[in-house]
């Protein structure tokens, strides 16, 4: 597993892989990767939390730019792959205020679908 | 190294010296994890006090240490009666602020879940000028009691040193324990958390 964030495209939903570590190191490739998805105009961004088992305050001080920027933008935002614990954090935050928690891929492409 | 009268070892104080380095803030995590497991401490405390631990150790290395490659950041573990304690320590090139600083949109997290994950923080000044978090996690009942014995506060020390080049400028080890006394006047900070 790698340390950069990886972004894929479907149709108009955008996913963003995060590594294992999530922390400050994560910055550019992880702004790298919204930007490309911003240029292609995706209306939702997934932040795929699926391998990721670190998180610091500086990395969720980075997802919490990313939500900003994203949701400045139009966009709707989605989390999966996260643990109870992280959730926690998220909420701590106000996070989960601003972003939509879904247990996985599949759940938030369907309500991709339904919005 | 440990109380071996209940069936299982039990280390009642450890102590970590991690080079000032960012990405070993998870080897004191994963000391953390490591004894909060055999305290048999429930998995979401667990994770609570990993966080903790990490962020304290990743502000000793990014500003108590300014990422100086001849100073180290202090970590001693003590298992008490009804509680496990956790000191970070680190030589004071920047001090921690006071007031602590509101956090900003991406910005200064570590301290605000420091303060809301373990049940007492302690913020305070070393006589080396250094600084030193101090993170309490109080047993609930079933921890304290580990296979019918209660953890004893007393016990040998294990001393585990990581990765230290430059012992020199390593902080004393019995310092820590000697500065942070509560009625001590240089004692700032005492935050109970309140989302538990």
């Amino acid at each position: 597993m790698g340390k950069e964030v990886v972004q894929r495209q479907q149709d108009t939903i955008g996913f963003m892989d995060f590594p294992r570590d999530v922390t400050g190191q994560t910055r550019e490739t992880a702004y790298d990767a919204y930007n490309t998805l911003a240029r292609a105009k995706v209306q939702a961004i997934g932040l795929n939390f699926e391998a990721s088992d670190y998180l610091n305050s500086t990395g969720i001080g980075l997802v919490i730019s990313l939500v900003e920027d994203a949701i400045s933008a139009g966009r709707t935002v989605y989390a999966y792959g996260l643990s109870s614990h992280y959730r926690k954090l998220f909420s701590m935050v106000g996070l989960t205020e601003r972003i939509i928690l879904v247990s996985n891929e599949t759940e938030m492409i369907d309500k991709c679908r339904e919005s | 190294m440990a109380d071996d009268t209940a069936g299982n070892i039990q280390p009642k104080r450890v102590e970590l010296r991690l080079p000032s380095i960012i990405g070993y803030e998870k080897v004191a995590r994963s000391a953390a994890e490591a004894i909060a497991q055999q305290l048999q401490i429930d998995e979401g405390r667990t994770e609570d006090l990993k966080t903790a631990v990490a962020e304290a150790v990743m502000n000793a290395i990014e500003h108590g240490n300014d990422q100086e490659p001849a100073t180290s950041v202090t970590v001693i573990m003590s298992v008490m009666s009804d509680q496990l304690e956790v000191r970070v320590a680190d030589v004071g090139r920047h001090p921690i602020p006071d007031p602590l600083p509101t956090p900003t949109s991406d910005r200064g997290w570590g301290l605000f879940f420091i303060q809301h994950l373990v049940d007492e923080v302690e913020i305070s000044q070393l006589p080396n000028g250094g600084n030193q978090v101090k993170m309490v996690l109080r047993f609930v009942e079933e921890e304290r009691v580990i296979k019918g014995h209660l953890v004893v506060a007393e016990a040998r020390s294990l001393a585990i040193e990581l990765a230290v080049e430059r012992p020199r400028a390593i902080l004393p080890a019995v310092e820590p324990v000697r500065a942070i006394q509560p009625a001590q006047p240089q004692l700032r900070a005492i935050l109970p958390a309140d989302s538990r």
